[in-house]
């Protein structure tokens, strides 16, 4: 099915005897995925960019005390997570929930820069997806794209498997409707299988 | 009816979460009814939806800056760490010699401490690269894998570090050992062509040609042709076996996947890749489009699942293949 969970310890653990080059594979390997994960608290690139960078360079800096027991991939994102709130102090008033952003925040999370050739189809599920609450795509991207598993993503979110499964059950539902919806629209035929 | 709809056991399913039990399950339900499987079928859609394109974040650029930041900060610890031993020095009756060895010091390990730059090249999904390293040997990179490697390699070894599965051809030179790191299972060669695959718990190491030494802290293998090694996480232990070297490189010839794709590109895919010459009895045939998934381990074995989906014949003369048939509307 999809791709299986990786964890890249090992390469922590060389990291800790002063491999360079450990680091920069991790960072490659990483990058896309923490940045985008960064950009959902942010909804800033270049923030979100500079976020990435520092949880990187403080795993360099404390590579010697630092001691990862859990699953590392978890760590990344969950550094992440702490990185972008920290940002996000910097910048807001300190008693704002930072658990609560409203969702009017990701309206428009990828910027107007991107100027794509899509399908009609394509364009339809993309609204769809940016109609997702909040949590809700964070939680989908996360296991959808990021690939992780509902055990990670209960560490770096802290919130319960269960509310994990909800979130995901419930993105799928809003997804096939749309696609339903946008089926009748335009008259293709709903779904393969249709006899 | 919706109700009834197993939606736990759905997305378990697709998020990789379910037991086998589960999957079974669920599989029982989605055989049922032809509108379970149309939900289902439904649902596999909406999950495998594109997300609205994230920005593209430039690597190279950030992986650059990461390493000048981590450069300047070594350079801050060792210029500290001088302060301090100008201290002790100063109270020494040996003062200037000791000073001046300092210097000497310093400057040598400003000179070790000159950053390296790193190139790294990562593969997609479903992306397979081959390249050339800067010492003319050849790495063909997995989908989804990382391989860093320094711009121009040290004088005294060849390192690079992988993350993913590759297959390298190493271009033979006894004085620069050739070595791949893999977390913590270290592969030493001096030229020979193997395959290396990381997975979460376990590092594969296979040899094609030549003479492989494979190392995990104290323990160290040597492998021959068609043997390989695994180191295993949990166990910390590696282990040796023979293997089986067709299918441990049958990634690097992916099945090719067409969809709706017109005739005349996949003769133009077929052409490039059996270094073939395909001509069409008649125009008709080039309208035909061809859906499908076909294994690329002989092109005799291709031609005929064509023929089958699309009614289309096939002769072969030395690198000319004919294709006949009453073609496509």
């Amino acid at each position: 099915m999809e791709e299986p969970s990786e964890d890249h310890i090992l390469l922590f653990r060389c990291i800790q005897r002063d491999d360079r080059a450990a680091l920069n594979t991790l960072f490659s390997h990483y990058y896309q995925g923490l940045c985008t994960f960064a950009i959902s608290f942010l909804n800033n690139i270049e923030e979100a960019e500079e976020c990435v960078a520092d949880v990187f360079i403080s795993l360099w800096k404390n590579r010697k005390s630092l001691s990862i027991k859990s699953n590392f991939r978890a760590y990344l994102y969950t550094a992440v997570k702490y990185s972008a709130f920290a940002c996000l102090r910097k910048r807001r008033p300190a008693f704002e929930d930072i658990d609560t952003i409203p969702d009017t925040m990701a309206e428009d999370p990828w910027g107007t820069e991107q100027v794509v050739l899509q399908s009609e189809l394509e364009r339809h599920v993309d609204q769809a997806i940016e109609t997702l609450p909040f949590r809700c795509r964070q939680v989908f991207r996360l296991s959808r794209v990021d690939g992780l598993s509902y055990k990670e993503i209960s560490e770096v979110l802290n919130i319960s498997e269960k509310t994990i499964e909800n979130h995901l059950a419930r993105a799928i539902q809003i997804l096939r409707k749309n696609l339903r919806m946008y089926r009748k629209d335009t008259g293709q035929p709903a779904a393969l299988t249709e006899a | 009816m919706e109700d009834s709809i197993p939606t736990d056991l759905i997305i378990r399913y697709l998020s990789n979460e379910a037991t086998t039990e589960e999957a079974e399950k669920l599989l029982d339900w989605v055989a049922a009814d032809k509108s379970n499987q149309k939900i289902f079928n439904e649902c596999v859609e909406a999950w495998k939806q594109q997300f609205p394109l994230a920005p593209q974040f430039e690597v190279s650029t950030a992986l650059k800056r990461l390493n000048e930041r981590i450069d300047q900060h070594e350079l801050e610890v060792k210029s500290n760490q001088r302060s301090f031993s100008w201290v002790a020095i100063a109270a020494s009756v040996t003062f200037l010699i000791v000073a001046a060895s300092a210097v000497f010091i310093s400057i040598q390990s400003n000179k070790a401490a000159l950053p390296v730059q790193y190139v790294e090249i990562k593969t997609p999904t479903g992306g397979i690269k081959s390249f050339f390293l800067p010492d003319s040997t050849k790495v063909t990179l997995n989908e989804k894998s990382t391989l860093t490697y320094p711009a121009s390699f040290a004088s005294a070894k060849r390192e690079v570090s992988l993350i993913g599965e590759a297959f390298f051809e190493v271009k033979r030179d006894s004085l620069r050992p050739f070595i791949v790191k893999t977390g913590e299972v270290i592969t030493q060669v001096l030229g020979t062509s193997f395959n290396v695959q990381t997975l979460s718990e376990e590092v594969v190491v296979a040899v094609a040609t030549g003479k492989v030494r494979v190392s995990q802290g104290q323990e160290s293998l040597m492998l021959l042709p068609a043997e390989k090694a695994t180191y295993v996480r949990r166990v910390n232990a590696l282990r040796k076996e023979g293997v089986d070297l067709a299918s441990v490189l049958s990634w690097r010839n992916p099945p090719l996947i067409f969809h709706d794709t017109p005739l005349t590109e996949v003769a133009a895919v077929l052409e490039k890749k059996f270094n073939v010459v395909i001509t069409f009895e008649k125009e008709s045939l080039q309208r035909c489009v061809l859906t499908g998934k076909f294994k690329t381990d002989s092109l005799e074995k291709v031609l005929t699942a064509i023929g089958f989906s699309l009614g289309i014949r096939y002769s072969q003369s030395d690198n000319q293949i004919y294709l006949s048939g009453n073609g496509c509307n």
